[in-house]
């Protein structure tokens, strides 16, 4: 893979460097890969009334070959975390397996007017509003904070007709933006 | 528990958050107001846009492909009316060059204070990294260390001692200085800033007290060759900065420093002023894809000497591509050779997903296919099919079985007549291929749709699946 390299690994590096080492709170990176294109990150929400402490919810980001220019593709995802880094066996490793606690809990889609049951999240930062300006960063806040805002355990309006025909990747649908209260 | 990348490629990044772990923490402000907001590195032929806004050119015009408003704020913008900003262009630079040196500066007392014992460990980028735990951290500055010889030690010199307490700012006046004594930022002698940026400094830092009266020709020497602090100073005839511009990685942000000219970047400006005022050189046009046939299209990238390989999306790009770089380069004041700007083209294009269908790493291949879009561009049906064959296998012995089934139950209950008039219809629209190359079996099972039949017989019914409706994205 070391002709895949991504156009803008430079920037890749320096948005993974700041997010492993000023760790955001409540949001965790589970796994990436080597180019630095494919992320999944944990998002706990804290003392809220509707998701609860073993509710664990996976972000996964995929940057693609436009980025920064096109957003990275962001979705939910049922992922299971199972340590399995036997074989990193340098100094670091054994350090993280002190570290790294895999939660307890229940891989979860979280309920919310804006997420599908699939996993897609209708967001405008996501579409038509994302700039490059944004980061892998900018979109984590936003949908933790999208999380920790909601009150209602509600799917979006129109859940059964769009996970029923909705493409495999998000980016390829056209959300309407149905309300800008949440 | 995910890997660290920097260990194994040791790329250069550098930082606005470099700087805090410095004297002057708030240096990272600046730092971070020379970046694109786009690539988030040091402005590259930085340009202004009608908002005020500035990018890389590249950065900019690269977006600009596809978008029509500014990044920022959202106004509209057209990549006509993008304007260099040559002074910035200039600012940058020097303080690329000069940024290094400044941040071992800062560094440097930082390690004089805590009085760290690091003799053993100086050969190859000393304290830096016992002192900053995170391996992540290893970027530019260790690079610069170890190419230079042992650096520093608080134990170092006597007169190394006194100097901790003071500011950073107040030796800072001390570098441009050429003619006046100033005092060493180490050891605080004073001494001609000549001297000092020649030799005394690398003899300084590596714990050698050199008189500044002494003959400099042998140590002057040995400065350079062991590519010390000193040769940040030194002058050397003006090179075409390419490192800036590719985006290859094995320029360390020391050898960019010592690339550009340390002085000179007043009058490279005002030059820069005369080029562009007699400037003849021609951007390149935007073209309009829609009305040009792929062999005009050919004959374009001919004129340019660029390669005419590949599918039309791959030649539109291509040219997009090339015509990014090509006019950005018109806006460096540095700018490089076609030769660099093709090299740059072809790694871009192996990096490039479009140009390249390798499956991700992270998940496995056939998650990966699953996880990517069947209506994308970039698709890829024969390795959908080469994944699914088995299940399409099954899926077809299965729909075989329960048509026969359903045969048998329909010849009993004697309910023909639908029957009948879909095998009519079938038959119709199979007319071009005869039954007997679909094989033995099936011939015995007219009903199950002929095209899909004959497309799992031999597996070469690609392009059938990309156009039929079913896929009516692509």
């Amino acid at each position: 893979m070391a002709g895949g390299r991504h156009p803008f690994y430079k920037r890749l590096l320096k948005e993974y460097k700041s997010l492993s080492t000023n760790s955001l709170s409540g949001i965790t990176m589970v796994k990436n890969d080597e180019n630095l294109t494919e992320f999944i990150f944990r998002i706990e929400v804290t003392n809220h009334t509707l998701y609860k402490k073993e509710d664990l919810f996976h972000l996964s980001i995929i940057i693609t070959s436009e980025y920064p220019v096109d957003s990275p593709r962001v979705q939910f995802v049922i992922f299971d975390e199972i340590v399995i880094d036997d074989d990193d066996k340098d100094s670091k490793g054994s350090e993280n397996k002190d570290t790294v606690v895999v939660p307890n809990g229940v891989p979860k889609i979280p309920i919310h007017p804006h997420v599908y049951s699939n996993g897609h999240i209708c967001l405008n930062l996501l579409g038509e509003d994302w700039t490059p300006a944004c980061s892998i960063e900018s979109v984590l806040l936003s949908i933790q904070s999208m999380l920790n805002t909601n009150d209602k355990n509600e799917r979006p309006p129109d859940d059964a007709a769009y996970v029923k025909r909705a493409p495999l990747n998000p980016k390829s649908t056209t959300f309407i933006y149905h309300d800008d209260t949440v | 528990m995910s890997k660290n990348p920097f260990d194994r490629f040791g790329v250069d990044v550098t930082d606005p958050t470099d700087w805090a772990s410095t004297k002057l923490p708030r240096l990272s402000e600046l730092d971070s107001l020379k970046r694109c907001y786009i690539c988030k590195e040091f402005f590259t032929a930085p340009v202004l846009t009608v908002c005020h806004h500035t990018f890389c050119s590249q950065c900019i015009r690269q977006y600009l492909l596809t978008n029509s408003h500014c990044p920022l704020c959202k106004t509209e913008l057209y990549e006509s009316s993008l304007k260099r900003d040559m002074l910035l262009d200039e600012i940058v630079t020097c303080y690329k060059s000069l940024r290094p040196f400044l941040l071992n500066l800062l560094r440097e007392n930082e390690i004089l204070v805590k009085n760290e014992p690091d003799i053993e460990k100086s050969e190859n980028g000393p304290s830096k990294s016992n002192k900053r735990p995170a391996p992540v951290d290893e970027d530019d500055v260790i690079e610069v260390l170890s190419q230079g010889e042992s650096v520093p030690s608080g134990s170092s010199t006597p007169e190394a001692q006194p100097k901790k307490k003071t500011k950073p700012e107040s030796q800072l006046p001390a570098l441009p200085g050429k003619s006046d004594q100033v005092a060493c930022p180490i050891c605080n002698k004073m001494m001609s800033a000549d001297i000092l940026q020649t030799r005394h400094l690398d003899d300084c830092l590596s714990g050698k007290t050199t008189p500044p009266s002494s003959n400099g020709s042998h140590s002057r020497k040995k400065a350079g060759a062991s590519h010390g602090i000193a040769s940040f100073f030194k002058k050397e005839s003006p090179v075409p900065s390419s490192s800036s511009s590719s985006p290859s990685t094995s320029n360390s942000a020391f050898s960019k420093a010592e690339i550009s000219q340390p002085v000179g970047f007043k009058e490279s400006y005002l030059k820069q002023v005369e080029k562009t005022n007699s400037e003849s050189v021609k951007k390149l046009p935007k073209l309009d894809f829609q009305s040009l046939s792929t062999p005009k299209l050919k004959e374009k990238l001919a004129a340019l000497n660029l390669k005419v390989q590949g599918s039309r999306s791959q030649l539109e790009m291509r040219y997009n591509q090339f015509y990014v770089l090509y006019n950005s380069n018109l806006d460096s004041s540095r700018p490089v050779s076609e030769k660099q700007l093709k090299s740059t083209l072809n790694k871009w294009e192996q990096s490039h997903s479009a140009f390249n269908t390798e499956s991700s790493t992270l998940f496995s291949s056939r998650a990966s296919i699953s996880n990517r879009s069947i209506t994308s561009k970039t698709f890829s049906v024969r390795e959908w099919l080469q994944v699914y064959h088995q299940e399409f296998r099954e899926l077809i012995r299965a729909a075989r079985a329960s048509a026969k089934k359903d045969k048998k139950s329909k010849a009993k209950n004697t309910i023909d007549v639908i029957e009948e008039a879909e095998y009519v219809e079938v038959s119709k629209k199979d007319d071009s291929r005869p039954q007997q190359e679909h094989g033995s079996t099936e011939s015995k099972v007219p009903q199950l749709t002929p095209e899909l039949d004959m497309e799992l017989v031999d597996m070469d019914f690609a392009d059938d699946i990309a156009n039929s409706s079913l896929f009516g994205g692509t």
